[in-house]
């Protein structure tokens, strides 16, 4: 992140008093303290504290209704991790949001390209493109539902065009879980599009004239410069999304409740379920740890990758 | 921006100081006030009572006119009725109501879910609010003995249901079967490729409760779900309870799970499916057909469970309230009210005297699908314990019979794994159950 | 992709006006139109099939080949009305509107307070303690619910609005699109107004909040709209429907064992989408032009 606008020096007045501008310092200091107090209390209280509430829930065995919590050290983990069951649930997780963030940016990019056409009506195009980001999830659910409906559903209508049949999506194990990639591809990505799409406006248009005058394909002028010069964007879309989709759940709630069985029981809702089902605080707090942590890792990760690979101008 | 920041901040730290008092304080400790509720300006100078319920549309209907009349009809207590949801939700919001020490009165409660909170010692024991001629006895013995542990009772019954079989009769008159249904199971075997020419699937499948309507198949294979805690699912008798349906999906393709059992046998995508007794009210409305309802079908034998579920009353609520809260179920529980209970919503008549209610009498008469569960009540019996005792056993067997309907696993394996799993959760709570129950 | 092709024709570069369009250039355009349709439709279509499906008649709702264009003469108004029985909406209405306008208020005061000291205040370690808010985004959703519950039941803030607003009032990504529009602001504004003698709050309220006016918007209205459709954190915390918001409404008229009347819950679906989607549409350029400005100065 540049701060090259601000480069927060001193305002280099000429009191020749070291305290004295020691003691602005300070006030300074303090000054900030004071602005972010508030947010920094309330992301204390309602998202740190959860956290390490849950990390103590997670070395105790606590039905939530008893007054004991007993004490378990590592047990929930050691139980959980060497668990097929769970081990499904980190996997599923992983193939759901990795194919959400990997269709969302390559179609996303894709729209985008199309949108930065000069055609007719894009702006419309645009904005109904975001629209979806906006319907609240249950409204989603519903009428997604219906969609997927293997016996009046439109994805029924639409397959039987091309002659194919439709599963039967949300009672079905095998594709449950893609017909949940298709309904948050479709909310998420006309945001990602739209983002793009700012992006590829801004391009440089000189870079482009040399390479076209050096005789270059359209193909790899797309390989060459455009996808370098978005990839702070990418970088930005990537994280948000894998963020999101790991948390994703209430168009899971209000779709498939995690199932049919537990194909669509991703780690979310696998927390959901044991505090909330199965009064298993302590699975819970030990899978709500375990998220975090993965977030954390694949967020650094993430960063790490792409600032070798990012180019700002 | 400045006197609000500072109001803000000073707030806030207030209040977080606030949030670690109150948290280290801990639980036990503490007072329990009831759950948050709104009482109309006539009804202020009444006992407000807080009444959690899991019943929207239709019965919803159905309960809030029957509180209304009972607030209208006496002048000390006001009931208010608030609907948290499914009975699953519901309990997940008493469960943090009990952790946040905000609890309601009076709850209604499933043949699962009562368990849990009975486990827990939440509930208020009864025998001592029981007089004159508000016994135990008027209610149905079936009904009133499930909630009934080490002679105490603990759990009133309401909403009672058990499954019935739900069949298309115009469907069954096209394909030339006979109207009353199928008594046994190889029976509808055998009719459902004659049922397919009129509809798409012979049998829906519903997903949600799966576990309860397959309590059925199990006695009637001869197999147990458990005996008291030990698991049975594992022996011969309940894998071929399996298999036979697993075949009646994956084979002969004429069972299917269905997102919503209720909608597809009311569009006539199914000619069949189980449904509760609950249901009877909306789907014979909703149906454009003729609904023909009949005993759950035999194989080696007869099975029905019962569902369904029942009011209790919460240990930790005020003296006064549980009082009222009694005074509040014993009118609910008159012939006439718990009459119209049934005749608005489908659910069985709990109160022995409502069978000779005139309304239902005729009601009866109209509507012969209403004396369907009636006569199959005496079959009946309650479920094998492991299902609503063992936390989350009812979610853990439907995601297990959800798997078995719509994927190609095979039973042995799936249910020798949930066999394991419930065993285990059942010796966690063996010590539990043996102090309450024995 | 048949659009890459056409990159090097996209007029980011100043191109020469084409002389001759050919058959190719045509069979593009015509083909790029298409996809431009396509998308739009794709996006569309589900908002669509939920509010034609809002005016069928219940028993029609479930129907195959799916009725693509109900008929003015056939539509049932009356699942409005049923709808808007079914749960007092009036009430749920004005739940979430309070919840989104005053929610959305005291969380971009917090996020602009917060934004400004990032970007105009000096800290050690800056950076590191920025870190840290980002954090607070990987907190999973689902696993605040407990402990929050808990923390508003002993402030005594269940059903209640305090309980439903406070929550939710810590802000990161709202602070972060403003910290990310602050830094482009130039310091020279700022040296000005500081060598008039200026406190940073003046500054902040004179100076700098009027040259971020787009983004506030943007973050206004992003933040608005996500309160709007907030459904987990209302549904824990009410527990009466008059204190209920929309979402949760919505949910309550699906979630039954008794028959659900599809008319009416489609129907009830508008009630909740169609006042946002109109918001939306008013201020589209708004909302994305601020996005995209964050998103891109990365």
């Amino acid at each position: 992140m540049t701060t090259t606008t601000h480069p927060d020096a001193a305002t280099g007045r000429d009191d020749g008093g070291a305290a004295a501008r020691a003691a602005a310092r300070r006030r300074e200091y303090l000054l900030f303290l004071a602005f972010v107090a508030p947010n920094v209390l309330l992301l204390a209280v309602f998202s740190y504290w959860p956290v390490v509430y849950n990390g103590y829930l997670s070395l105790t065995s606590w039905d939530l209704l008893s007054e004991f919590k007993p004490f378990v050290g590592l047990a929930n983990y050691v139980d959980m991790l060497s668990d097929p069951d769970f081990l499904g649930v980190l996997l599923r997780t992983v193939v759901f949001s990795g194919g959400i963030t990997v269709i969302s940016i390559v179609g996303g990019m894709a729209v985008a390209v199309l949108l930065n056409q000069k055609l007719v009506g894009r702006n419309l195009v645009r904005t109904t493109a975001f629209a979806p980001y906006i319907v609240t999830g249950a409204a989603v659910g519903t009428v997604w539902l219906y969609i997927f409906h293997p016996e009046f559903g439109l994805m029924k209508q639409l397959l039987g065009i091309v002659g194919l049949t439709s599963p039967a999506w949300m009672s079905d194990s095998a594709w449950a879980l893609p017909g949940l990639i298709i309904v948050y591809v479709w909310k998420n990505l006309g945001f990602v599009a739209v983002i793009y799409l700012a992006g590829l406006q801004s391009m440089p248009a000189d870079l482009y004239e040399a390479a076209k005058i050096d005789g270059a394909s359209a193909w790899t002028l797309f390989r060459r410069i455009t996808l370098p010069l978005l990839s702070p964007v990418t970088f930005f879309v990537a994280v948000v999304t894998v963020i999101g989709s790991f948390q994703a759940f209430d168009i899971i709630a209000i779709m498939t409740g995690g199932g049919p069985g537990d194909a669509t029981t991703t780690l979310s809702w696998f927390i959901y379920q044991e505090a909330f089902q199965a009064f298993d605080a302590g699975r819970a707090g030990a899978a709500a740890i375990i998220m975090f942590v993965i977030l954390l890792l694949i967020t650094a990760a993430q960063t790490r990758f792409m600032e070798r690979r990012v180019h700002y101008r | 921006m400045k006197p609000r920041s500072a109001l803000t901040r000073r707030g806030f730290l207030a209040a977080a100081g606030g949030t670690m008092a109150a948290l280290a304080a801990g639980c036990g400790s503490e007072q329990y006030v009831q759950a948050a509720g709104s009482v109309p300006r006539q009804y202020r100078n009444r006992l407000h009572l807080v009444f959690w319920h899991s019943f929207g549309s239709k019965p919803g209907e159905a309960l809030t006119a029957l509180i209304n009349e009972f607030n209208e009809s006496q002048s000390d207590i006001y009931v208010e009725g608030q609907f948290q949801g499914s009975y699953e939700a519901s309990v997940q919001k008493l469960s943090a109501a009990i952790i946040a020490h905000q609890i309601p009165d009076l709850v209604i409660l499933s043949e699962v879910t009562w368990r849990k909170m009975h486990l827990a010692d939440r509930l208020e024991p009864l025998n001592d609010y029981f007089e004159g001629d508000f016994t135990p006895d008027i209610y149905l013995e079936n009904f009133i003995n499930e909630g009934t542990v080490k002679d105490t009772v603990w759990w009133i019954p309401f909403a009672r249901s058990t499954p019935l079989f739900y069949f298309n009769r115009d469907v069954f008159e096209k394909a030339g079967l006979p109207t009353e249904g199928p008594k046994n199971w190889r029976e509808l075997k055998e009719w459902a490729p004659a049922l397919q020419e009129h509809a798409r699937y012979t049998l829906a499948l519903a997903g949600g409760y799966a576990s309860w309507y397959f309590q059925g198949n199990v006695w009637q294979w001869g197999g147990r779900y458990s005996d008291g805690l030990d698991v049975t699912l594992e022996e011969e008798k309940a894998l071929e309870a399996g298999q036979w349906m697993v075949d009646f999906v994956r084979k002969d393709k004429a069972a299917y799970l269905s997102p919503d059992a209720s909608v597809d046998f009311m569009n006539g995508v199914a000619a069949c499916t189980m449904l509760s007794t609950g249901n009877l009210a909306a789907v014979s409305e909703g149906a454009k057909f003729n609904v023909g309802t009949t005993f759950l079908p035999e194989y080696d034998g007869f099975g029905c469970p019962t569902g369904g579920s029942g009011i209790g009353v919460m240990r930790d609520a005020a003296p006064e309230r549980k009082q009222a809260a009694m005074e509040f179920i014993r009118w609910l529980s008159q012939p006439a009210k718990s009459a119209q209970w049934t005749i608005e919503t489908g659910y069985m008549p709990v109160v022995k005297a409502a069978q000779q209610e005139q309304a239902l009498v005729e009601t009866a008469e109209k509507n012969p699908n209403y004396r369907t569960a009636l006569n199959q009540l005496p079959k009946t019996k309650p479920q094998d314990l492991i299902r609503p005792i063992v936390p989350s056993a009812g979610e853990m067997m439907d995601t297990a019979l959800q798997k078995l309907y719509s994927s190609n696993e095979s039973v042995r394996d799936v249910f020798g794994r949930l066999d394991k799993q419930l065993q285990r959760k059942a010796d966690l709570i063996r010590e539990t159950y043996e102090a309450r129950y024995l | 992709m048949s659009t890459a092709t056409t990159v090097s024709t996209s007029p980011t570069t100043a191109a020469p006006a084409e002389r001759k369009p050919t058959a190719g250039h045509v069979l593009g355009r015509v083909v790029l139109y298409l996809l431009l349709v396509l998308v739009a439709v794709v996006a569309i279509l589900p908002v669509y099939w939920l509010i034609s499906s809002s005016v069928k008649q219940s028993g029609d709702v479930h129907q195959f080949p799916p009725n693509w264009f109900p008929m003015p003469w056939t539509w049932e108004l009356r699942n409005y009305v049923d709808a808007w029985n079914a749960a007092p909406f009036g009430r749920l209405y004005i739940n979430s509107i309070v919840f989104a306008v005053v929610g959305t208020a005291g969380e971009i005061a917090v996020a602009i307070l917060s934004a400004y000291a990032f970007a105009f205040l000096r800290f050690p370690a800056k950076n590191v303690v920025f870190m840290v808010f980002l954090g607070a985004m990987m907190v999973p959703g689902t696993v605040v619910l407990m402990p929050n519950y808990l923390t508003v039941a002993s402030l005594g803030w269940v059903n209640s609005y305090a309980g439903l607003i406070v929550p939710g009032l810590g802000s990161v990504f709202a602070m972060f699109l403003l910290r990310q529009h602050m830094l482009t602001l130039p310091v020279e504004v700022t040296e000005a107004a500081k060598v008039d003698g200026a406190g940073h709050l003046r500054i902040l309220w004179s100076v700098i909040l009027p040259m971020s006016r787009p983004m506030v918007a943007t973050v206004v209205i992003i933040s608005l709209v996500q309160r709007w459709n907030e459904f987990i954190w209302p549904l824990i915390v009410t527990t009466t429907d008059t204190m209920r918001t929309l979402p949760v409404g919505l949910l309550m008229l699906k979630s039954d064992e008794g028959y659900v009347n599809y008319g009416v819950v489609m129907a009830a679906s508008v009630f909740v989408v169609v006042p946002v989607l109109v918001v939306f549409f008013l201020a589209q350029r708004q909302i994305i032009a601020g996005l995209t400005a964050g998103a891109t100065k990365g």
